[in-house]
């Protein structure tokens, strides 16, 4: 992160990936995706299984080259030199199943150590990640990883790519079979990392999406079919269950009292909304 | 549909159950008693690592208690000459449908439980042609089960056990790794399943919002029973789920909000059409 890093982008222009080109079965799992990643806030991406919610996430990260089309780092009008895949740090979906080292530590201190910092850096960044994973460094550096709970080693894993200090955060599904005392944790994480650089995940917990996320992108067959506010998005039921996604209980009932007791709709919602300000209060 | 049903379901019991999976380390379930009746819907919820899914484990003697005993119809999962019996009684269904699906077609799968049991073919094709038509299978008969959703594999998985015709289905978080299409359909599965007096239901889950399919809730935490009342006691009152690390069904912190709004939501667990049957109820007193 150098000079005015707030103007930091990433963007996505007319994206098309395809797997197995030239084959029987070639698949588009992108088809001219536009997107822009600003490097504050927090973006979810949702939509059916088989979407292109996943691929998305790698293309941005740079890890998968677009067939088709342009992804590239911004600073202001500027195209950055820096390679994208140096910017963004992806979480894959159940990152616990990657860990390679023996204890926390040393899992999380291996990223920040192949980027050829000095030991005390890395061991400054293992704590720092840690905490911000809700996993106290003392009572966990020197844990065996097999020793951990689920919950625990998805926060391991985690911090794990938040000890790269990149710039965009990316998550696959970060909160998927996870607890709810856990989930609570990874909201928190998400909530303030979202503060200190561009966040954006895939899921499929539209509760957890209207919570974490201020913008949310639609997508189906590999499109983007809506980008837009998150309370707009998620005030469309009908287009949600249309795609087999659960819209969180409040939408879901404003959309039936629309329907039912019009008149009451106003009245139903300043009472959910207003339940919601004085939890943010306490 | 007769034909799909057990002719009674199980009684379980765990008589001061102690497991630990490190013989002397920390049990995973510990001194556990409690007594399910025949024909029972129970839904076990806990925070994970509380032992919830042990209990399962224990039931179907994949694993047998170092301390006290797991009778299942009277049988004791020590008794090793009577595995079979228990066995055939508990049907048991993975949190990963993956890990259960064996078969090259969705109808082969389906048969490959009974062919163990020894059925008769035309036995066999009668089974399949009734939990195939409860579950609404019918299209994906001659797809392989790794091609399906994962709503589909559950459901998939679900109809092979049940056509095994168990006294007793015991599932491990049935719902976790499924998107919510899927959640659906595995909850509309065991609401019909639960409601059959013949067939005893066991449910892990750690979604507060799954508690209400089943008549009765148990908490397990830290390898111990902690709670055993209905699903609508267990929210009852603030905070005693919350200790438990179980957050309120997402329907009831609604009802709360409308309730401060001044519309009359019955107490329990409401469902989403209660919720809006309130709404339209107070506008109508409003009305009048």
């Amino acid at each position: 992160m150098t000079k005015r890093s707030s103007e930091l982008t990433i963007t996505l222009e007319g994206v098309d990936v395809e797997f197995g080109s030239g084959f029987p079965g070639a698949h588009l799992a992108l088809r001219g995706v536009d997107l822009t990643l600003e490097v504050a806030g927090c973006l979810a991406v949702i939509g059916p299984t088989g979407a292109g919610k996943t691929t998305l996430l790698e293309v941005a990260a740079g890890l998968l080259a677009p067939t088709r089309g342009d992804v590239r780092l911004s600073m202001g009008d500027s195209v950055s030199d820096s390679p994208l895949r140096s910017s963004a740090g992806l979480v894959y979906q159940f990152p616990e199943l990657q860990f390679f080292e023996d204890t926390v530590y040393e899992d999380v201190a291996f990223g920040p150590r192949r980027m050829g910092l000095d030991e005390s850096e890395v061991s400054a960044r293992v704590a720092d990640a840690l905490e911000r994973s809700g996993l106290s460094p003392d009572a966990f550096e020197g844990r065996d990883l097999t020793t951990l709970s689920a919950g625990e080693k998805r926060r391991a894993a985690i911090a794990g790519i938040l000890a790269l200090e990149r710039p965009f955060l990316l998550l696959d599904e970060p909160t998927a079979g996870l607890d709810p005392a856990t989930r609570e944790c990874v909201v928190d994480l998400l909530l303030s990392e979202s503060e200190a650089r561009g966040v954006a995940l895939v899921s499929h917990d539209l509760e957890l999406v209207d919570r974490v996320a201020t913008r949310t992108v639609v997508m189906n067959e590999g499109s983007i079919a809506v980008d837009d506010e998150t309370s707009r998005v998620l005030s469309d039921v009908a287009g949600l269950e249309a795609l087999g996604l659960a819209p969180p209980v409040e939408y879901a009932l404003l959309s039936l009292v629309r329907e039912r007791a019009p008149a009451e709709a106003r009245r139903v919602r300043r009472a959910l909304f207003d339940a919601r300000v004085a939890d943010a209060n306490t | 549909m007769n034909g799909s049903r057990a002719s009674q379901g199980a009684t379980i019991r765990f008589d001061r159950v102690t497991f630990a999976y490190t013989p002397g380390g920390r049990p995973a379930v510990s001194d556990l008693s409690l007594e399910i009746r025949p024909g029972e819907s129970v839904v076990i919820v806990g925070p994970s690592g509380s032992g919830k899914s042990t209990v399962l484990k224990l039931l179907d003697a994949l694993v047998l208690p170092q301390e006290g005993h797991v009778l299942v119809d009277g049988i004791d999962t020590r008794d090793q000459e009577r595995l079979w019996d228990i066995r055939r009684r508990v049907g048991l269904i993975f949190q990963n449908p993956d890990n259960q699906l064996v078969s090259t077609t969705v109808e082969r799968e389906i048969a490959f439980g009974m062919e163990n049991l020894g059925l008769q073919r035309s036995e066999i094709a009668r089974r399949i042609e009734e939990v195939t038509e409860r579950l609404g299978l019918g299209k994906l008969l001659s797809r392989p089960p790794h091609k399906l959703s994962g709503g589909e594999k559950q459901r998939v998985a679900v109809a092979a056990v049940l056509a095994m015709r168990p006294a007793c289905l015991a599932l491990d978080e049935p719902t976790s790794l499924l998107d919510w299409q899927g959640r659906r359909e595995i909850w509309s599965i065991l609401r019909a399943v639960g409601d059959e007096p013949s067939r005893t239901v066991l449910h892990v889950t750690q979604f507060p919002d799954e508690v209400a399919l089943g008549s009765r809730a148990l908490v397990i935490a830290g390898g111990e029973l902690v709670f055993d009342g209905t699903p609508t006691e267990l929210f009852a009152g603030a905070g005693r789920a919350a200790r438990w690390g179980l957050r309120s069904p997402a329907t009831m912190t609604v009802a709360e909000s409308l309730r401060g709004a001044g519309y009359s939501v019955p107490e329990g667990i409401p469902s989403l059409e209660d919720l809006v049957d309130a709404v339209a109820r107070g506008a109508e007193g409003r009305a009048t």
